[in-house]
């Protein structure tokens, strides 16, 4: 059984052989160690799609969603979709990129008169479908050929009418020219439930993913009654054609959700979360009490645990996930959001070899608490070291 | 006259930035002292503002757009507070870290400094060590608040603490730190004077300072 028909099986509750390892790559020492990448060539998008894989593959990571660019940020993608499908002027846009970020440097609106004048067009099916249909299909050909499964993956509308609008403007226009937002929503809702269904005419992995920052370390970013009222609507319009062929829908927001899962859980009906932030912000047991029918992927810290802990914390804390949810099934387990550029390749290496080490069906619950006694005794933990086990 | 106070606390905190514009000028008007509308009507409407968000009944719009309210209000307030001589409840030298170009958490952040009467000098993004010490020379604030959104750049703020020490001038500011990754212990590790999770309480936590 190769992985794409284990996460098959693992994602419909079927029983499988072991759990599968998930995550999101924005390192490029990753990249470098087990990928290959060589910082002075100058890559086509296919063969960073296979240093990607390989990198996955050879680190030990089954599922995933992510191709890493080290060069050019992900941001300038998102202008250039805007260009395609909405219509967006070239010239009026543009994207700086500093560090290990981007920010859009340059738009034709810094006020909601101005705005009005340079609104999105909605985008048109076939065009979108024409575009992103042979891009999936090859994505998941190459990560096949290296047996990691590569899901779907849409923006959210609302994340992406604030990263149009910037987030400014968007939150004073909610209040002062909601019948704009609403237009920026309809475009962006349109984008991503037409790559949902190119994606579910095509697709080998029958999961998407949807990225919907709603939410904050404190808490939501907006108030839940203009989620319900903006988003749900329209996030339906990308699990309709999903759920239609019955693939799995996963929802992500960063931040502190807790108070958004009765909507995203019971009046979405999304299968999954993703990322699931430690830092203060929620708690996995207690989701997979709540929900134990939900999916989970994640979630070894990445603020704390991974950058900053020891081999032994990070071995710790993935172990406590094979422990205690591991032999209910329904995890996938990698980084609390993504694996960046300050987590040591070591640390990546030991969560992803860990889970193959002790994930395997029937879990041996013992023979991990035994590991984890030892790793208190012999004073592996650092971050971890309080932690009861 | 009491009316008027009111009616400017409830404009800010619904941010009708025209009704407090209106009222403020009906306020002046009438001889209200510009102090007491700044405090009673403006500053008091925006730490309403910032228990309401930290109690999850208030979210960023809302925060964003009752700060826009009080700038529009302030406006029309300042000749008259330069004139009487009310000074600021202090100084804030703020911008995310060298490194970083968000910008959200730290506008929202200044905000709501400026919403509880600190004159607020915003350094931007991307701000390296240096232009915080330089900035602290020229403005001589009480406080330096930095703030960074990514694991990667939190680093930074260790780093611009050091540069304060080492230019001579740390012991003369308070520094605050804030941001998605940031927490309490690392705040302690790296030796800043306090650390707050959010906007509304990034403002608390520097009027607490101040009043150490």
């Amino acid at each position: 059984m190769n992985n794409r028909e284990r996460f098959i099986k693992a994602i419909q509750w079927e029983p499988v052989d072991r759990i599968l390892t998930y995550d999101y790559l924005d390192n490029t020492a990753i990249l470098r160690k087990y990928g290959g990448y060589d910082d002075t060539r100058k890559y086509t998008f296919e063969e960073l799609v296979e240093v990607n894989a390989r990198a996955w593959k050879n680190i030990g990571v089954n599922v995933t969603r992510s191709i890493h660019d080290p060069v050019n940020h992900w941001m300038g993608g998102k202008i250039s979709n805007w260009i395609r499908f909405f219509g967006a002027d070239p010239s009026k846009w543009g994207v700086s990129q500093g560090g290990e970020t981007a920010w859009i440097s340059k738009r034709p609106f810094k006020n909601l008169t101005e705005l009005e004048k340079h609104m999105p067009n909605k985008p048109v099916y076939e065009e979108v479908r024409d575009w992103y249909q042979p891009f999936i299909r090859y994505v998941q050909q190459v990560h096949d050929h290296y047996d990691v499964a590569f899901i779907g993956a849409v923006e959210g509308p609302i994340t992406d009418a604030y990263s149009f609008m910037d987030m400014e403007l968007f939150a004073q226009a909610i209040y002062d020219a909601p019948e704009l937002v609403s237009h920026v929503m309809d475009c962006t809702g349109l984008f991503s439930a037409h790559i949902a269904r190119a994606f579910a005419e095509v697709s080998s992995v029958p999961l998407l993913f949807m990225g919907e920052d709603i939410a904050g370390t404190t808490g939501p970013i907006f108030n839940p009654k203009f989620v319900r009222q903006e988003g749900l609507p329209r996030w339906k319009w990308i699990t309709a054609p999903i759920k239609e062929k019955g693939m799995k829908f996963l929802y992500h927001t960063d931040g502190r959700y807790g108070k958004f899962l009765p909507l995203i859980f019971n009046e979405l009906e999304a299968d999954g979360l993703n990322p699931i932030e430690r830092n203060n912000c929620n708690d996995i047991f207690e989701i997979r009490r709540e929900y134990p029918h939900k999916l989970l992927f994640g979630n070894v810290c990445c603020i704390h645990t991974l950058p900053h802990g020891t081999l032994g914390d990070v071995e710790d804390e993935t172990l406590e996930l094979i422990e205690k949810i591991g032999p209910q099934g329904g995890i996938f387990i990698g980084s609390s959001s993504e694996v960046h550029d300050a987590v040591a390749v070591e640390n990546a290496a030991m969560m992803y070899q860990t889970v193959h080490e002790y994930g395997s069906y029937p879990i041996d619950v013992e023979r991990i608490r035994r590991r984890r006694a030892e790793l208190r005794q012999n004073g592996s933990l650092h971050q971890r070291a309080s932690e009861p086990l | 006259m009491e009316n008027l106070i009111k009616e400017i606390h409830t404009a800010v905190m619904e941010g009708e930035s025209n009704i407090v514009q209106e009222k403020v000028r009906e306020a002046m008007a009438a001889g209200l002292p510009a102090a007491r509308i700044l405090n009673e009507g403006m500053i008091s409407a925006m730490s309403a503002v910032g228990k309401l968000f930290e109690e999850g009944e208030y979210f960023v719009p809302e925060m964003l757009i009752s700060a826009r309210a009080m700038q529009a209000g302030l406006v029309l307030l300042k000749p008259a507070l330069k004139e009487a001589d009310i000074q600021s409840t202090g100084k804030v030298v703020i911008g995310t870290v060298k490194g970083d170009l968000h910008d959200i958490g730290k506008n929202l952040v200044a905000m709501m400094l400026e919403g509880a009467g600190f004159e607020v000098i915003d350094l931007g993004t991307d701000v390296t060590p240096e232009k915080f010490v330089n900035a602290v020379r020229e403005n001589k604030p009480q406080i330096v608040a930095m703030s960074a959104l990514l694991t990667t750049t939190m680093s930074a703020m260790a780093a611009t603490v050091e540069t304060l020490k080492s230019a001579g001038v740390r012991e003369q500011i308070k520094v605050i730190i804030g941001g998605a990754p940031v927490t309490d212990e690392y705040a302690h590790m790296i030796g800043v004077d306090g650390f707050a999770p959010d906007a509304s309480r990034a403002a608390a936590l520097a009027k607490s300072l101040l009043a150490a």
